[in-house]
């Protein structure tokens, strides 16, 4: 019997051992989800499309969106700032020193990135939820808008661009190469006219409960965006029309209005309003704090372009403006373009004129030439009264797309591509007389020069001006006193990290191959 | 006495992966091999004259380090080492360099003229266009005519070539004294005490010897705002400084009372002491604290010293 125990012992004991030496011990992680058991249901999924929404409203911690980026690289705007070393993301973009390691590219180029890999990973692993049929195929729908609005960003910042449509095998991670832009250009179209021909995708949502995602009026109205970057103005008029329907009346199928006065645009409880188009949330409830920055869900750009040291004086009284970091200060070129135009006022602060008649104080920017961003600066009235930082915290939306944009955008396409003038006029005069909003009809002659015009008033500082130069290719004779390089300086370099180890090349705009 | 070789396979690392990826954090992986080649030595010695002791421990450990391998057809990891708002990352980790070696430009000294900066032409003309009278003049390695990211290399090691501590044990009677130091050699470290981003932002006093004329210095650059030659963004081997120090870590003096004396108090020992920490260091380092632990090896982002600390002990058995 001893024998037996003995012999039983070390088989107990041995085996184990002999199978433990055969592989290591995998173990599911516990407590946490994994990218494979997750999309399982229709909540998962769901969170899923939140993640590639995500993006939309990406700030760097280097203070670079889409928008300040942008900003930066126009004529509307100096990087700004405490001086010539602060933001260095933006300064080199403000005065064209852009070179593969300087400049806002990495930011720019990882966040699009990051969006057409959510997309493509939920677009993956949609096919396999169990879940409603109809909501899928309105994700789905969702989801291929997203990855349109991502990559048509990627490919007009830089041009070369690796297309991917599908989440990455790992083998393959490191030598995925570039291609031609007019493959992105198409896929960018096929995403969209996929979400349009989509019954489940909604002409427009329930702004109590669904404000912010994507409809088919987004659709139609991106789609005529990408076609007018592509110079395609017949297919961008027609997309357009269908977005702007009337001119100056609503449109009943999507909703779009023009709001009645320019000014209520800009005040940060005005979300959503029945001019918005593609609206980009921000809130004061995240409880953002400076531990992880591109975690808050404020408006980054409320604390960045409010005029530092701003204080109204004793006694006075002055619009209540926070003091704020003078990021992208207001160029006198800027100023001047407005000359008596209604717009000015509610675009521009004047700080110099307010500080000579005794109402303010404030420091001046870095290249400061007096002027700050009245759109975007911040509210003392807006300030969070709950956790966070509360600089960090400021709830102003941003528009990415509204109708004002969109009417100058069809204006454009029939006036260089052909079609109604009569439409044309219709709709710049429609902006026109909302500026004014004085009851009189203020009409606009059908030319380009005056779309240019119309464009730079109607939409400064909201991150429009430098694609606009760029595609109007007039951004080397506008920018060229900012140092904007012909031939050069139209696209950012690729990053130079990315470069790395990797297939990617850089531009040749930028000393590289491609 | 130790010679060893030690190789060191499949080391775990969040090598970079491509930002078009989408990835927002790098995962860990076994990416690299690593050879590690030294010589330790330990010495001791002790003697007794009397009611004189004194005994003496050395040690010295040499050390080279070698990364061998980082994967098929890797010559380098992405990424590295990034110092605030610089142009470039400031380390890489190359097969046949030591581990996050320091990587940059290489200055050779600075245009005392604006004629002088105009005559550093190359193929395209002038190799530095933004540079004005008193920026560096960085090398243009791979001699294409314009300063680009190419022209980095690797400019220093930061792990030391030897480190070493010695012990001192004297006792004579009823008093005792113990000194112990350690140091390190034959490093580099990346002295970043200074913020990039604000312009205003304070100096050591050593930018008081900055270039201001002709003739003036050779070693510090012109202080200008924007920095338009980017003679603090570029990382290069301005940066770098010996790492070398040699500190007293301990002395202590201690003096036991005689027993007859304590034993009324019903004690059976009593020792008082004095004792000092980091008395001193000896080293050429310009930044706070030259032994600089946690983060990265040798990379002083502007560290808080050690404190120097004196102690007063009594230290009693019953």
């Amino acid at each position: 019997m001893k024998k037996y125990i003995k012999f039983a012992v070390a088989i107990t004991v041995v085996l184990p051992l002999l199978n433990s030496c055969k592989k290591f011990v995998e173990v599911d992680p516990r407590g946490v989800f994994t990218e494979s058991n997750y999309y399982k249901d229709q909540t998962e999924a769901f969170n899923g499309l939140v993640a590639a929404y995500d993006i939309l409203g990406y700030q760097s911690g280097n203070y670079v969106t889409k928008v300040s980026a942008s900003d930066a690289g126009s004529d509307d705007n100096y990087a700004g700032g405490g001086g010539s070393s602060d933001v260095p993301a933006l300064q080199p973009f403000s005065n064209y020193s852009l070179d593969a390691a300087r400049g806002p590219q990495e930011d720019l180029w990882s966040s699009g990135f990051q969006g057409v890999f959510r997309t493509n990973i939920l677009l993956a692993k949609l096919t396999g939820v169990t879940m409603s049929e109809t909501v899928k195929a309105r994700y789905v729908a969702e989801a291929k808008v997203l990855r349109a609005y991502y990559y048509f960003d990627l490919v007009r910042w830089f041009k070369n661009v690796p297309l991917m449509t599908a989440p990455v095998d790992i083998e393959q991670a490191y030598s995925i190469p570039q291609v031609a832009p007019a493959l992105v250009y198409a896929q960018i179209e096929k995403d969209l006219k996929e979400a349009i021909a989509e019954s489940n995708l909604p002409d427009k949502v329930d702004l109590k409960t669904e404000a912010g995602r994507m409809t088919k009026g987004i659709a139609h109205a991106l789609l005529g965006k990408v076609y007018l970057f592509e110079k395609k103005y017949t297919e961008a008029a027609a997309e357009l029309a269908l977005v702007n329907g009337t001119p100056g009346q609503a449109n009943g199928t999507y909703g779009y209005q023009l709001v009645a006065d320019f000014a209520s645009l800009w005040k940060a409880s005005n979300k959503f309003n029945s001019e918005s188009i593609l609206e980009i949330a921000h809130t004061s409830k995240s409880n953002g704090t400076w531990d992880c920055m591109t975690c808050t869900e404020g408006n980054l750009l409320n604390i960045m372009v409010a005029p530092r040291d701003y204080t109204i004086l004793q006694g006075r009284t002055a619009p209540d403006y926070i003091s704020g970091y003078g990021i992208l200060t207001v160029t006198k070129q800027a100023f001047d373009a407005f000359r008596n135009d209604p717009r000015k006022a509610a675009s521009i602060i004047n700080l110099d004129s307010l500080k000579k008649a005794g109402d303010i104080n404030y420091g001046e920017s870095y290249q400061g030439q007096g002027f700050a961003m009245a759109k975007f600066s911040g509210r003392v009235s807006d300030r969070t009264t709950g956790g966070g930082e509360p600089v960090l915290n400021y709830p102003q939306n941003m528009y990415e797309i509204r109708l004002a944009d969109t009417y100058l955008m069809e204006a454009e396409a029939i006036i260089v591509g052909g079609g109604n003038i009569a439409r044309a006029t219709a709709l710049i005069t429609a902006v026109r007389n909302r500026a004014y909003a004085d009851g009189l009809q203020h009409p606009v002659a059908p030319t380009l020069a005056n779309i240019m015009t119309e464009r730079h008033l109607e939409l400064a500082f909201e991150g429009q001006r430098w694609f606009d130069l760029v595609r109007w290719g007039t951004a080397a004779q506008v920018l060229g006193f900012k140092g904007f390089i012909a031939g050069k300086n139209e696209i950012l370099p690729v990053p130079l990290l990315e470069l790395d180890n990797t297939q990617i090349k850089q531009s040749k705009e930028y000393g590289g191959s491609l | 006495m130790e010679v060893y070789r030690k190789f060191t396979k499949d080391i775990l690392q969040n090598p970079r992966i491509p930002n078009y990826l989408g990835a927002v954090s790098s995962p860990a992986a076994n990416v690299a091999d690593m050879k590690n080649t030294g010589l330790e030595i330990e010495l001791g010695y002790r003697k007794q004259m009397g009611d004189f002791t004194l005994s003496a421990n050395g040690n010295i450990s040499f050390l080279k380090n070698e990364v061998t391998n980082l994967g098929k057809g890797i010559s380098y990891l992405g990424g590295g080492e990034t110092f605030q708002s610089s142009n470039y990352p400031i380390t890489r980790t190359a097969v046949g360099q030591p581990y996050n070696s320091f990587y940059g430009f290489k200055t050779a000294g600075i245009f005392q003229t604006q004629a002088e900066a105009d005559a550093y032409t190359g193929s395209n003309g002038k190799i530095q266009p933004n540079a004005k009278a008193g920026d560096f003049r960085f090398e243009d390695l791979n001699g294409d005519g314009v300063i680009s990211e190419a022209d980095r290399t690797f400019i220093g090691n930061p792990t030391p070539k030897y480190t070493y501590g010695l012990t001192i044990n004297l006792a004579y009677k009823a008093f005792d004294f113990m000194v112990f130091g350690n140091g390190v050699g034959g490093n580099e470290i990346f002295q970043g005490l200074r913020r990039l981003d604000i312009s205003n932002a304070n100096y050591q006093t050593a930018a008081l010897g900055r270039w201001t004329g002709p003739g003036s210095t050779n070693t510090f650059p012109r202080i200008v705002n924007g920095d338009p030659s980017g003679n603090f963004s570029n990382p290069s081997d301005f940066y770098l400084q010996k790492g070398d120090y040699f500190r007293v870590k301990v002395v202590q003096l201690g003096y036991n009372l005689p027993k007859t004396t304590i034993s009324k108090i019903g004690m059976s020992r009593a020792r008082v002491y004095v004792m000092s920490e980091n008395l001193f260091t000896i080293t050429k380092y310009t930044g706070y604290d030259p032994e600089i632990g946690g983060g990265v090896m040798s990379i002083d982002r502007g560290i808080y010293p050690q404190a120097r600390s004196f102690m007063l002990g009594l230290s009693v058995g019953f």
